[in-house]
């Protein structure tokens, strides 16, 4: 029976840059660069050992702000290496720049340009008809993906970088009946950097980006080998390629000291990940923890990993529920709750009341809801622990 | 406790001074100089150990001195200098709160920190909070300034420093200019691939030019030889056979002729002038019959001369003899000459040479001898006999047009003679039968050459065919040696670019070339931008937490606010709440205590605002502390302390010294209150408030 394999990729991001990680570390900036490369390299070595006969790349190959000459030239140099046919659909970081025409593509690559077109390939004795769209400048509230059809008769993949389930917005929006019936096979989506098999027959799916570059981006990442036999996805593998590894890990200060906390830390982190550390419990490390600027470096010398984040959810030894009423800390309690209560722009505007302060207005607005609300709880606890530390 | 008096032996200049005091509301008088000093220090150091020794006055050995002290039970104390009474309270709070000069007045430390203030002028727990305010500003500050970004701040910092890694990313024209080298690259590697096509054409033109030089002189030549080909062309009239055929014909009319010279110069000599060649062919059964007759003669003369020998007449005979040696040697000499014309007749001649021969001996013996006499008919006979066949002889030579003597001398010439007729007979048969076939030859070669207007003409046209024959193939090898040469296929004669010019060009291009490849990957491989990017997400990262740090203590400030408006409006200390009114009566009420747990330092309301310590004027700050300590002071220990105060209204304005006699008095319903004064005016309003008065 005839069959192929292909690879299908996406948010390759290369020359893009990490974010939520502070470290005293130079070298890190460029090893978490180079990452993304190097697990691009490591889907060319997978697309060649498995021998596929395709890669399929669903946008977002660059990151608009770090695409330099030697970034394309590399992206250029690894798809000369593949050999194989590889075709890309541009994301909304992809976009364009007045020097990449002198650094062309191989002539195995093909960039599809921003109206739908269709290209046919024999691969592996079957006819394979391949149908994408690249998306033409930042944003587009266009439905890209409702464009594209299968022509019936060949295995179908569409490619294309759109937001689904979402029903506006900037990124192509799409909804999931837009896949169906369309005489495609397998959608090969990109843009949402979390792994997801959205459905099967057709087949459609996110790869996810293939390095993660902040804390939310935990896991593995990689990229899909699909296998095609008789003109249909006869398996799914998920391949993960990533260089460094960002991690999540959670430790109780209840009745521990410094010692004992970070030996708990020691043992939740994989050394060389990139771990975010949640700190949960009550005790009297609660202040310690609170009040220390440096203590992300402190626990990255001793678990030997880099810390992204540490989310405080200690509290302090002290029964915040029975407060003298008159008490300061009864009222700093009180006031924290109105705080964490209040609507995000109000709140913002509480935090940078001094003019200075428009200058990092941005990092808030930038917040999740939970995230401002989280701060308002450490902005409590801390006041809780610096009045009550005063005191002792 | 109330002191009830003092009992001064020796301090400072006092010397036996005892002052007694009364239970409320004290006012001592005393002018400058007057000891006023001395006294309070007595009392204070009576009251309270105190080791220090910068005091005023200075502590003297001779000092004593005691007090008589009331306890609020009703016990009395005698404390002295040497024995002062143990307080509960260090002697500095003591001499800070209790027994105040004006400068111990100013010290406000006392009460706004440490265990004063958390135990009476804030609420449970406010005590931590200006610490905390104080340390999470501090934070704050050091973070990020209140009215500008200074990178003096760790967020100004970074702020900075991302600005200018911003700056230099966006003026980074890395890609610009390697999409610049990109379209120079493919211009210069268009303008090498020109040059060197240039060069190429100019070194195919070169060697183009070298090869038609070198077989300018063959085309010229092959342009020569095809004129004169073309000059010739006449000449092809004459086929491709004509030649043999002349040569053929020529040949064989050649051949007829020269076989005619040949029987012409074979042929016999020509008849001697006079021969009748009819005549001796008449007499030719005679003249065949010569020789053997001749034989006969030569028997006859023999015998005859045999005969003479014997007798016989001798004049005749000796005459005879002679004659006849005369013709042999005729003969002979005749034969000889024959001989030499003609190998033809050379047997002819050899045989009449030989004839000659015996003639001679003949004649000889004839001559020698005379006839035998004996027989002289035979003789006679035979004379005739012998005459007979010379008159023969001769007559056949007369008839012949011959020399008869000589034909009797040699009668064989008549044979001879014969045998040339005959011979010239046939030589002219077969010349005539040569010339027939010689003209026939002639006349055919004649006909040949007609069709090209003669022999001459032939001979010319066929020389000329031979001529154009060769042109014609010396042309066709020349041009197959240009052919070969590729004269034909050179690219045609232009003028171009100079071979050396093109190249050189190229080597410039060539050179430029590599420059370019070397700057493209300089800036494929330049790092700068890349460490830039990455020191800039760094950057925004750290700025992130940083901000997030700001941002939680900026919210935990406003939380604290928040926190300590409610206090301040909720919840007052009675500490507060008691100097608050004294301030008020002190100030006619335009001054509250503001009692704000965030502040550290002491902060009074009014309507104009709140005022802050440092901003007071030294009036007001002087009643504000006096204020706060006079309660303070009732608070600060379970026995109730007398208050001692020197001088301490010198800066306050007439109002506001009633006002704070009237709060002294208030404070004396509680607590013993002595006040030493030079003032005259505070000593009426002291008296006026119900003050006992002591004057020094």
């Amino acid at each position: 029976m005839s069959g192929f394999k292909f690879v299908h990729c996406a948010d390759l991001h290369l020359g893009g840059r990490f974010s939520g990680v502070s470290s005293r570390d130079p070298g890190l900036g460029e090893r978490l660069t180079e990452s993304a490369f190097a697990s691009f390299h490591r889907i060319v070595d997978l697309a060649i050992s498995e021998g596929a006969s395709l890669m399929v790349i669903s946008g977002d190959v660059f990151d608009e702000s770090g695409e330099s000459p030697d970034t394309r030239y590399r992206f250029a140099r690894e798809l000369e290496r593949l050999g194989a046919p590889c075709v890309i659909a541009l994301g909304n970081h992809d976009f364009k720049r007045s020097w990449e025409k002198s650094i062309p593509y191989p002539p195995n690559a093909h960039v599809f340009p921003a109206e739908p077109e269709r290209i046919e390939l024999e691969l592996g004795g079957e006819r394979v008809e391949v149908v994408g769209r690249s998306f033409s400048s930042r944003h587009t509230g266009e439905n890209l993906a409702a464009s594209l059809r299968g022509s019936g008769g060949a295995f179908t993949i569409a490619v294309v970088h759109c937001d689904l389930d979402s029903a506006e917005g900037r990124y192509a929006p799409c909804q999931p009946a837009d896949l169906v019936g369309k005489g495609v096979d397998y959608w090969a989506l990109g843009h949402i950097h979390a792994r997801r098999l959205v459905r099967e027959r057709p087949h459609a799916a996110y790869p996810g980006n293939i390095q993660g570059r902040n804390p939310k981006e935990k896991g593995e990442k990689g990229a899909y080998v699909v296998e095609v036999s008789g003109g249909a996805v006869a398996g799914m593998r998920f391949a993960p390629t990533q260089e460094i590894l960002w991690a999540d890990a959670r430790v109780d200060i209840t009745g521990k000291d410094m010692g004992g906390l970070m030996r708990a830390i020691r043992r939740e982190c994989e050394p060389g990940s990139i771990v975010s550390l949640e700190i949960t419990g009550k005790g009297d490390l609660d202040e310690a923890l609170r009040l220390d600027p440096s203590l992300a470096d402190r626990v990255a010398r001793e678990a030997g990993c880099i810390v992204s984040s540490i989310d405080l959810r200690t509290s302090p030894p002290i029964d915040l529920s029975s407060l003298p009423p008159n008490g300061i800390l009864a009222k700093v309690a009180e006031a924290g709750g109105a705080a964490a209560a209040m609507d995000r722009e109000a709140l913002i505007s509480r935090i940078c009341r001094t003019r200075a302060s428009a200058s990092i207005r941005g990092a808030f607005e930038g917040m999740s809801d939970d995230e401002l609300r989280a701060m308002a709880r450490d902005a409590e606890l801390l006041l809780i622990d610096r009045i009550a530390g005063g005191s002792a | 406790m109330r002191i009830e008096s003092i009992r001064v032996e020796s301090f400072g200049a006092l010397r036996d001074r005892e002052i007694a005091f009364s239970p409320g509301l004290n006012a001592v008088y005393g002018k400058n100089e007057s000891g006023k000093t001395t006294v309070m220090e007595f009392m204070r150091s009576a009251a309270s150990p105190d080791r220090k020794r910068t005091r005023y006055p200075e502590r003297d050995k001779r000092d004593a001195g005691s007090m008589r002290v009331v306890m609020d039970d009703g016990s009395v104390a005698e404390p002295s200098l040497d024995r002062p009474m143990a307080q509960a309270v260090d002697p500095a709070t003591f001499r800070s709160v209790f027994a105040m000069a004006s400068g111990d007045l100013r010290d406000s430390k006392i009460i706004t920190s440490g265990d004063v203030k958390s135990r009476f002028l804030t609420v449970p727990g406010g005590e931590g909070v200006p610490g905390a305010k104080a340390r999470i500003s501090q934070e704050m500050q050091a973070l990020l300034t209140e009215s500008r970004v200074s990178d003096g701040t760790e967020i100004g910092r970074r702020i900075k420093r991302r600005g200018e890694i911003e700056r230099d990313l966006a003026a980074d024209r890395g890609g610009e200019r390697y999409d610049e080298l990109f379209a120079e690259r493919a211009e210069a590697e268009k303008r090498l691939e020109e040059a060197r096509a240039g060069a190429r054409l100019a070194g195919e033109r070169e060697r183009a030019d070298a090869v038609r030089r070198s077989q300018r002189g063959s085309l010229e030549r092959i342009e020569a030889l095809r004129r004169e080909a073309e000059a010739l062309s006449a000449s092809e009239i004459v086929g491709e056979g004509d030649a043999e055929e002349y040569a053929r014909l020529k040949g064989a009319a050649d051949g007829r002729s020269g076989a005619l010279r040949d029987l012409a110069a074979a042929g016999p000599g020509p008849a001697p002038p006079g021969l009748d060649a009819a005549a001796l062919k008449r007499r030719e059964a005679f003249i065949r019959e010569i020789p053997a007759r001749q034989r006969a003669a030569w028997e006859m003369s023999r015998r005859r001369a045999e005969m003479s020998a014997a007798g016989a007449p001798a004049a005749r005979g000796r005459a005879a003899p002679l004659a006849w040696v005369l013709i042999s040697a005729g003969i002979a000499a005749l034969a000889a000459g024959i001989a030499l014309q003609s190998v033809i007749v050379a047997a002819c001649g050899a045989a009449a040479a030989a004839a000659g021969a015996v003639c001679a001996a003949i004649g000889l013996k004839g001559a020698g001898r005379s006839p035998p006499p004996a027989g002289a008919a035979e003789a006679e006979r035979l004379d005739r006999e012998i005459s007979a066949f010379r008159s023969e002889v001769e007559a056949a030579a007369m008839d012949a047009g011959l020399d008869p003597r000589e034909a009797a001398a040699d009668p064989l010439m008549l044979a001879r003679a014969l045998d040339s007729a005959l011979a010239r007979e046939r030589a002219a048969e077969a010349r005539r039968g040569a010339e027939i076939a010689e003209r026939d030859a002639r006349s055919e070669l004649r006909e040949f050459l007609s069709r090209f207007g003669g022999e001459e003409r032939f001979l010319a046209l066929a020389r000329d065919r031979k001529r154009r024959a060769e042109a014609l193939s010396a042309a066709e090898a020349l041009e197959e040696a240009v052919r070969a040469s590729g004269y034909w296929d050179l690219p045609p004669e232009e003028p171009g670019a100079a071979p050396m010019e093109a190249g050189a060009g190229a080597e410039g291009i060539s050179r430029r070339l590599g420059e370019i490849s070397r700057e493209m990957e300089e800036i494929r491989g330049d790092r700068r931008m890349e460490r830039l990017r990455d020191e800039k997400a760094l950057l925004d990262s750290e700025l992130a937490a940083l901000a997030r740090r700001w941002g939680t203590l900026s919210l935990a400030e406003s939380i604290l606010d928040e926190a300590c408006g409610e206090i301040f409006s909720g919840v007052q200390p009675a500490v507060v709440a008691r100097a608050d009114s004294f301030l008020a009566l002190m100030t006619g009420g335009r001054y509250r205590l503001d009692s704000d747990p965030r502040n550290s330092d002491v902060s009074v309301a009014s309507e104009g605002g709140s005022k802050r310590e440092g901003q007071w004027s030294s009036g007001l700050g002087d009643q504000i502390m006096l204020s706060l300590k006079m309660a303070v002071a009732s608070e600060l220990s379970a026995e109730r302390m007398p208050l001692i105060l020197d001088d301490v209204l010198l800066t306050f304005d007439g109002e506001r010294k009633r006002g704070a006699c009237a709060a002294l008095a208030e404070m004396a319903k509680g607590a013993q209150v002595l006040l030493f004064t030079c003032d005259t005016e505070t000593l009426s309003l002291m008296r006026e408030a119900g003050a006992a008065v002591t004057e020094l």
